[in-house]
């Protein structure tokens, strides 16, 4: 129950914090990406496919975009994430491989986004977004996403020693 | 055994993920997104306000660092009257801006409902902001949104107590507008970097920086003589077939904090 509580608030706080960062023209860090992409480095279990599903769907809450995109697009990019370092990089994990697979990550997303906004545009009445504005935003997000992909980092040490505080503490009662 | 699960998990979740998305062009959504902004809506106010009041606080600590540090009692002194007067240009600053939304309010003939706003696009794939007020005060999808009596974007969707609003920025926004002065008829799209741009000007228009541009009240949601903006740069070539230039709106979009939706 904890855990669940403590990532509820988690992603609220990066939701609230990606709204008032101040903006580089129309481009910021995407918090709940870096949370997705840095949950799907480091867990085993099925924990980091809840929160990108939920990290993407509190996104589409808030968003001008169909409900599920960033849901779906974060699941399946932190799949990704998690499948490819499990299988291919069991070892230590390089600063180098991070900032190529975040940033690879972020164009997944984007692309997964675009394609299914594009589809569901087709059979619903919303907007399509742009190709022209996002192939010129796309570029600063990576690089501010590089610049906080630490931070977040460490931050998700802290919510996870948080959890074990406080599941030590459900388990004692 | 472990990635058999996360396999199940991975497949439940794009399934529903999938019968969201479906709900969603459906349009059958609305009830699920309105219940999924309002638990979060008030942590989603307080963690805003914690991060501007961190902003204002910081940026007025920087232009005050050379406040004498031998005097301990002093300082003290100063930082509580440093933290009275962050919270009191805050305060200023808000009435400031609800003065000018009452101002435009009083002249205007038009029904105005007043909406504070929540929130911006935090993923920033379009520029869009989120208001407190929804179908319970009245707002329909088309209403054109104002501040202190500029048209900044019109409602893209309305749930029971939260609505979106598609700024006038955003590229995928389009305007009919015409040139106040002349009555030249054009086309206000929203454009990258928060800017937007007046086209489909024909050649023979008369166009001139500064030139008020309103709008043409073609459609039916948004009334005619709104202000959008001034003409800033004409970007048209004499041998073009049409003419275009940029519009710089009178205020800060990207610092809106309260608005006013007209209702009818």
């Amino acid at each position: 129950m904890a855990k669940v509580v403590i990532y509820a608030i988690t992603v609220i706080f990066l939701l609230a914090l990606s709204i008032v960062f101040p903006k580089i023209g129309t481009s910021a860090p995407s918090f709940l990406f870096l949370l997705t992409a840095v949950y799907a480095f480091r867990k085993d279990n099925s924990d980091y496919l809840w929160l990108a599903f939920f990290s993407g769907l509190t996104l589409d809450f808030y968003s001008n975009t169909f409900l599920g995109i960033f849901a779906l697009a974060f699941l399946i990019t932190a799949f990704i994430i998690n499948y490819t370092t499990r299988t291919f990089f069991s070892s230590d994990l390089s600063l180098g491989y991070i900032a190529i697979i975040v940033s690879l990550a972020y164009l997944l997303v984007v692309g997964l986004v675009y394609i299914l906004n594009t589809m569901a545009v087709r059979f619903g009445t919303a907007l399509s977004i742009s190709g022209e504005y996002l192939t010129i935003k796309i570029w600063l997000d990576v690089f501010l996403n590089l610049i906080f992909v630490a931070p977040i980092y460490f931050f998700s040490l802290s919510v996870d020693r948080l959890i074990n505080y406080y599941s030590k503490d459900e388990g004692s009662f | 055994m472990r990635s058999k699960r996360q396999l199940g998990v991975f497949s439940l979740l794009i399934f529903l993920g999938l019968v969201l998305l479906i709900l969603s062009i459906n349009g059958l959504s609305k009830p699920i997104q309105s219940t999924g902004v309002q638990p979060s809506r008030p942590l989603v106010y307080v963690f805003s306000g914690i991060g501007n009041s961190f902003k204002s606080f910081f940026s007025y600590f920087s232009s005050v660092g050379s406040v004498n540090k031998k005097n301990a009692s002093l300082s003290e002194q100063l930082r509580k009257l440093q933290q009275e007067n962050v919270a009191l240009q805050q305060y200023r600053l808000e009435n400031e801006k609800l003065r000018a939304e009452l101002d435009y309010r009083q002249k205007t003939t038009h029904s105005l409902v007043s909406a504070t706003v929540l929130g911006k696009d935090p993923s920033g794939f379009s520029q869009s902001l989120v208001l407190n007020i929804g179908k319970g005060a009245g707002i329909k999808v088309g209403a054109a949104v104002l501040s202190e009596g500029y048209l900044i974007g019109k409602i893209v969707s309305v749930d029971s107590f939260t609505s979106k609003v598609l700024l006038v920025t955003d590229p995928q926004s389009t305007i009919d507008a015409q040139i106040s002065a002349t009555g030249d008829n054009g086309i206000v799209r929203g454009s990258y970097g928060s800017g937007m741009i007046i086209e489909n000007l024909s050649q023979s228009a008369v166009v001139n920086k500064d030139d008020r541009v309103i709008t043409a009240g073609l459609s039916t949601e948004i009334p005619k003589g709104l202000l959008i903006g001034n003409v800033g740069q004409l970007q048209s070539q004499k041998s073009d077939l049409l003419q275009r230039a940029t519009v710089i709106s009178g205020v800060d979009l990207k610092n809106l904090e309260f608005v006013s939706v007209i209702k009818e």
